[in-house]
């Protein structure tokens, strides 16, 4: 993604099991709600947000796949391009939490390091049912070098704060490649789309230094 | 006296039934349900002649299931088949025509895509834990989505030269291209799925061997079935073509899972938000009117034998396996630190 004049564009997509909440984070976080009005606009194109970072005008455009999560075969449409992506998890539910381990394996096997991961624990408002374990969920974040926050879509808890990390995160993945002298044009949406267009691959695995 | 309460709720039973008619035939309970109040009514001594009459009719619309005997036969015959004997070596992907494929591809997804009764649609049932219950012909049409793709990631993959593959591969576009012709757009979608997918795109050498011919057509196919701006280019495509199609399912899960969770049941005055049925009635009713009009392809056993054939499918690491023992990774000195492993 080309940052011309100091202008930052990045695709992210929203991964995780049908009933984390993704949605209602992501609603939050656009509009606080919709209301009937939008929805046309809505149909019409994914939800995108403006965002100052010191300076730098960033610009996301935020893809979520709710109600999709059963056609597995589709994933790499939707992630192929992205720069980022953010792994919600229930944290009531320890299922939903192994289900992000294998989206982390799946990302990591066809974008390398490329991809700048946020995993999110949701709705902390249910603290007392709470079946996943924090520490381990923040060492696992850690050992694939993702970030780890937690959020509550509910009461609007975390929610600008885990975009706004991951937005930094991919701001300082650009500008490092971007001074290493990749071309970021392999990274960019435009290029990748077109699926005959083939990138060199990076090793896979479990990166020690994640861009994140 | 025909007007009054009771001839009003049979009016709305009987609207609901010729309306809606599958939320009886695929509820027994709600059926049961129906037939023991009619049969009150009708013992009723206020009840009139008129409205017995009217009481008849409603129990013969139910007597009167719309579900296709045939179509019935149809579907168990080729998504419930038991036998798993070995296909003739004639039935191989290589002597089947690219027409031939399309068009089974397309009948037997559109039957099982008009099978989804409308009610699976509403309150996300599908993303429940109960799902199972509540949306189980939703669920085989994700299933049968992830199994094509697979089906065409597993032909390409299982042969060994990077020409063969390519041949493969081109094929399968041109079954994408008739699939496209025939406006199922939800093939499309799988046979680019799997061209999209990690074991079958990182296979450089075979994508240099394309025709420029089969990469325009490719890119050509992308475009349409590209996720950008919620699928614009196939909601495009569906609008401006003539049915019967079959749409991808998905994106209207996705507008379903938005309203659902955008807006609330209630408005502000406590009162039920008739703005968010309107948009969930909207969507299902978009959906019912590709189910009901129906492709004229005849069943060729012969070929859905093929596509039903569990025997060539490959799991996803089995196909990612395969792909890195004929393409293996290069390995870039550069990047290269210790602890990182070829998978």
């Amino acid at each position: 993604m080309a940052s011309v004049a100091g202008r930052y564009q990045f695709k992210i997509v929203l991964l995780g099991e049908g009933c984390v909440g993704k949605t209602s984070l992501v609603l939050r976080y656009c509009q606080d709600k919709f209301n009937d009005k939008h929805l046309t606009t809505l149909q019409a194109s994914y939800l995108t947000k403006k965002l100052n970072i010191d300076g730098k005008r960033v610009g996301l455009s935020i893809w979520d796949t709710a109600g999709q999560e059963r056609f597995h075969a589709l994933g790499p449409i939707y992630y192929r391009d992205s720069n980022g992506a953010i792994l919600v998890y229930d944290i009531t539910d320890e299922d939903s939490f192994q289900k992000v381990k294998n989206w982390v394996k799946e990302l990591r096997k066809i974008l390398g390091d490329d991809i700048c991961l946020c995993i999110v624990g949701n709705k902390i408002d249910l603290e007392r049912d709470r079946h996943v374990d924090g520490a381990e969920a923040e060492a696992y974040a850690k050992s694939v070098g993702a970030k780890h926050l937690l959020a509550s879509a509910k009461l609007n808890k975390g929610v600008d704060e885990l975009f706004l990390e991951l937005a930094k995160a991919m701001v300082t993945a650009q500008d490092a490649s971007a001074s290493n002298g990749q071309s970021s044009g392999r990274r960019g949406a435009s290029s990748r789309k077109r699926g005959v267009e083939i990138v060199d691959e990076q090793p896979a695995g479990q990166p020690k230094k994640g861009c994140c | 006296e025909v007007q009054g309460p009771l001839a009003r709720v049979l009016t709305v039973l009987h609207h609901w039934l010729i309306k809606h008619g599958q939320d009886f035939h695929n509820v027994p309970a709600l059926q049961l349900r129906l037939k023991t109040f009619i049969d009150k009514v009708k013992e009723c001594e206020k009840t009139t002649a008129e409205q017995k009459r009217f009481c008849n009719t409603i129990l013969q619309t139910l007597d009167r299931d719309p579900r296709r005997a045939m179509d019935e036969k149809l579907f168990d015959r080729i998504f419930l088949r038991q036998i798993q004997t070995p296909l003739e070596p004639e039935l191989s992907f290589d002597k089947l025509s690219s027409s031939q494929l399309a068009e089974q591809l397309t009948m037997t997804e559109h039957l099982l895509f008009s099978r989804i009764p409308s009610f699976e649609f509403l309150n996300l049932s599908w993303m429940k834990t109960d799902k199972e219950i509540k949306a189980p012909n939703i669920l085989k049409v994700s299933q049968r989505f992830n199994e094509v793709s697979r089906l065409v990631a597993s032909e390409i993959l299982s042969r060994s030269t990077a020409s063969s593959r390519a041949a493969a591969i081109e094929k399968w576009v041109v079954v994408a291209d008739v699939c496209r012709h025939l406006c199922n757009f939800n093939a499309v979608l799988e046979i680019v799925s799997a061209l999209m997918s990690s074991s079958v795109f990182r296979l450089k050498k075979t994508w240099e061997k394309l025709s420029k011919q089969t990469k325009a057509m490719i890119g050509k196919l992308q475009d349409l079935v590209s996720t950008d701006g919620r699928f614009k280019n196939m909601r495009e495509a569906l609008r401006c073509s003539n049915p019967p199609c079959i749409p991808y399912l998905g994106f209207y899960l996705t507008d379903l899972a938005f309203i659902e969770e955008g807006t609330s049941v209630k408005n502000e005055n406590g009162l039920i938000n008739f703005s968010k049925m309107r948009m969930i009635a909207q969507v299902v009713e978009e959906i019912r009117q590709y189910q009901e009009i129906r492709y004229n392809i005849q069943h060729d056993s012969r070929v859905t034998d093929y596509l039903f054939n569990q025997e060539i499918l490959m799991d996803e690491n089995s196909l990612y396996k395969t792909s890195l023992t004929w393409e293996p990774k290069k390995r870039p000195s550069v990047r290269l630190k210790k602890g990182d492993s070829q998978d």
